[in-house]
């Protein structure tokens, strides 16, 4: 049971791929070309179509109208192998699974794959640190308004719901949804959506919300009207949409590379986006390009490192840190006379 | 650079590479003081094929910086899987892949002979039965074929797939957009994902730490040590500074996978029946396992660190005998600021909190190691009122980071009444 094997190897996807329409016509030079670039790495196109066409690798022969068609008398696709049955029947085991799917298909996958077993268990795995009031994913209400959200982001559905915020605050709220982000520190998914109504003028900023699903209630979906649809549709890729709420300004840390400080803080710090270089013998500047809504997260990050990190820039999240520092010595002035 | 090739034989040179441009990402030519500087070129533009759309450089005087970057918090697959999509093969090792899977197709069951044989009627190659035969049974072991006794040789038919309804396979289809990224060993959910022309267009990753990629094939190892109770024998190199490239053996009995959500880092808790202590070694720390033999009593061992677990805050085990005792008490503003309570609630891990006064909370807690506190306790600056220890150690170094902390910023110098307090004279 190998991990890394060609079976899930990138040339093998291609071929397979050129194979699949080298069947009944053929498919040219130019063909195979354009599906290796698609699909393979960025120097594959130099190896793959000239192993093909050559017939180093038998899998094609060219007809008389000059294009290549596949060797093989049908149309092959790759069974399952036992390393991916087997990961497949410990995620079915996973205590969120039943925000994709009910029991009669948890019941169904359970059967299929009886005779696989699970590459580990729920108990070899300790998240220490993760926060200890993550989500109700076994919640009825939780699930529906999960698969609401699901649904309403494929179909470009509106969702309304009622929402009880992290701050006890409760409100209505009608949306778009965009996507479903989860954060393992938290246990916890939100919906990002777009906030409704839109304006109507081509030029006006979308707004983007997190709603967290355990703080949905009631929800339901309809129909996008024509603005909010056409909205969504001027986006562009959501993906940098959610990348909009990233400050202009990122955070310039100087690391001392005491303690193991620098190792530390480039783990730490992997799941930024972020440019480190280093600027003499002891240290490095490490730049950190966040999201505005991450910013006390960030900083109370930078924080736990104590004295081997320093914020450099920009003035206003130095401001942050200094505040902080401020109270604390207020406090230690304070209660260090009594 | 003639014998440059994308594909490569074990992911194990290119996984520290990959670190050292993402994790770090600041390293030039120079730094990459493993190899030889043509490994160095090589392994770069494999990279650099790999991961095209991330890589990154910059230019430091007359030094060249290539990086990966990229921001885990909007992308919907994790390229580094990319990597394990790069394994090498030979001519005949994807010719027979193809012509295996033609050959067997609608329930077929040949011998190796037959197999052998048909390739050289249908495709016209004369691959050796041998050949043929070790294919074969790699791909049984892999379970991609199945295989019975027909007299004295062994008949190879394929593996059938699981047969789904339409509502679970859709269903089936969505949770894997999700897990690919959200579980351990994810590359597995990448590859279903990249067999059915899936794409992800649903879920996003927050405190996502991508390069958990890279210690899969390692991690796959040590939970099949764990499942089937087996010893393990393992190659360690550190990262710090001072211990770098410097290699261990370590023969131990694997017990648990910790995870950090927070640092980025996973762990391996072990014990180590030679020296007769608990231990915990850092996933990306490991070169190499090997699985040894099974371990009859391993019971015994999950049960002894199971009884400890508790006075672990973190991973450390300290001597597994003294704990250190810590209270932290904390001003939290009584009702504005119940949510930093209800953080010291969420964040507790088993920690006691009691209101002591108007606004005053203290935090109590009894661990092996309490050095492991200190980096959580730091985010509550601004609200700690004082911090005590029956580790006289924790509480100087404390004191000296937080005193350095408020010299860095200035704050000791330009506030009035801050400026006349010494830190040492502060309940702590």
């Amino acid at each position: 049971m190998e991990f890394f094997s060609e079976i899930y190897g990138c040339y093998y996807k291609i071929v397979s791929e050129i194979l699949k329409r080298a069947e009944k016509e053929g498919v040219s030079k130019q063909e195979i070309f354009s599906i290796t670039e698609s699909i393979g790495f960025a120097e594959s196109a130099v190896t793959v179509p000239d192993k093909l066409i050559s017939g180093e690798w038998h899998l094609l022969e060219k007809n008389e109208a000059g294009k290549y068609k596949s060797v093989l008398k049908n149309t092959v696709s790759q069974p399952l192998a036992l390393i991916q049955k087997r990961w497949l029947k410990t995620v079915i085991n996973d205590s969120r699974i039943g925000l994709f799917m009910d029991e009669e298909s948890i019941t169904e996958l359970n059967n299929v794959l009886s005779d696989v077993e699970p590459l580990w268990n729920g108990s070899d795995f300790n998240y220490y640190d993760r926060f200890g009031n993550g989500d109700d994913f076994a919640s009825e209400e939780y699930r529906k308004s999960f698969r609401l959200g699901m649904e309403a982001i494929r179909s470009n559905l509106i969702m309304d719901f009622k929402y009880n915020s992290a701050k006890g605050r409760k409100s209505v709220k009608s949306c778009l949804p965009l996507k479903i982000e989860y954060s393992s520190k938290n246990d916890r998914f939100r919906l990002i959506a777009l906030r409704l109504p839109v304006k109507s003028d081509a030029d006006s900023k979308p707004i983007v919300d997190y709603y967290r699903f355990d703080g949905i209630k009631g929800a339901s979906v309809r129909e996008a009207d024509e603005a909010a649809a056409a909205k969504k549709s001027s986006l562009g890729p959501i993906d940098s949409l959610i990348r909009k709420n990233s400050c202009e300004e990122p955070v310039r840390l100087l690391i001392s590379n005491r303690r193991n400080a620098l190792e530390r803080a480039m783990l730490h710090f992997a799941n930024y986006d972020k440019d480190t270089r280093q600027i003499d013998e002891n240290t490095w500047e490490c730049l950190i390009y966040y999201d505005k809504m991450m910013e006390t997260e960030l900083l109370i990050e930078i924080l736990s490192f104590g004295p081997v990190l320093r914020v450099a820039g920009p003035d206003s999240f130095i401001g942050l840190i200094r505040e902080r520092l401020k109270k604390q010595a207020e406090i230690f002035g304070t209660f260090g006379a009594h | 650079m003639s014998d440059f090739n994308e594909l490569i034989k074990s992911a194990a040179k290119s996984r520290d590479y990959i670190r050292d441009f993402y994790v770090y990402g600041f390293k030039s030519r120079q730094d990459f003081d493993r190899k030889s500087s043509r490994t160095y070129d090589n392994e770069r533009r494999r990279i650099e094929s790999w991961l095209a759309p991330y890589i990154k450089w910059e230019q430091n005087g007359t030094v060249k910086n290539v990086f990966l970057a990229f921001d885990t918090n909007a992308l919907r697959q994790n390229p580094l899987y990319r990597i394990f999509e790069a394994k090498s093969f030979t001519d005949n090792d994807i010719m027979l892949h193809f012509y295996l899977l033609d050959m067997l197709f609608d329930g077929r069951r040949l011998t190796a002979d037959d197999l052998s044989n048909e390739i050289a009627e249908r495709y016209g190659e004369d691959i050796d039965v041998q050949i043929v035969r070790k294919k074969a049974n790699e791909y049984v072991s892999e379970g991609l074929f199945m295989s019975e006794r027909c007299g004295k040789k062994l008949r190879y038919f394929l593996s059938r797939n699981p047969v789904l309804s339409k509502k679970t396979s859709d269903a089936l289809k969505t949770a894997l957009c999700f897990y690919q990224t959200a579980s351990p060993i994810g590359f597995m959910g990448y590859s279903l994902m990249k067999s059915e022309n899936l794409l992800n267009d649903i879920f996003v990753m927050k405190h996502g730490y991508f390069v958990h990629a890279l210690e899969e094939e390692i991690l796959l190892k040590l939970l099949e040590a764990i499942k089937e109770g087996r010893r393990v024998i393992l190659k360690t190199e550190s990262n710090k500074s001072e211990a770098k490239n410097l290699e261990r053996s370590m023969d131990a009995v694997p017990l648990r996978i910790y995870v950090s959500t927070r640092s980025g880092r996973r762990f391996l808790c072990l014990y180590v029946p030679a020296k007769k202590y608990f231990f915990s070694v850092r996933l990306d720390h490991i070169k190499e396992v090997k699985i040894g033999e099974k371990i009859t009593d391993y019971i015994k061992y999950r049960r002894l660190y199971e009884a400890g677990e508790g006075k672990c805050y973190g991973v450390s085990f300290g001597d597994a005998v003294h704990t250190d005792s810590i209270k932290l008490t904390l001003r939290i503003m009584e009702p504005e600021e119940n949510y930093i309570l209800k953080r010291l609630e969420t964040e507790a891990r088993g920690g006691k909190i009691t209101r002591v006064g108007e606004n005053t909370y203290t935090y109590e807690i009894s661990v092996f190691d309490g050095n492991e506190l200190t980096p959580w306790v730091k985010t509550f600056i601004g609200r700690i009122v004082s911090f005590e220890s029956s580790n006289e150690y924790l509480t100087e170094k404390f004191k000296r980071d937080l005193k350095q902390m408020m010299k860095m910023y200035d704050v000791l110098e330009i506030d009035g009444k801050a400026g006349r307090f010494e830190l040492g004279e502060a309940s702590m």
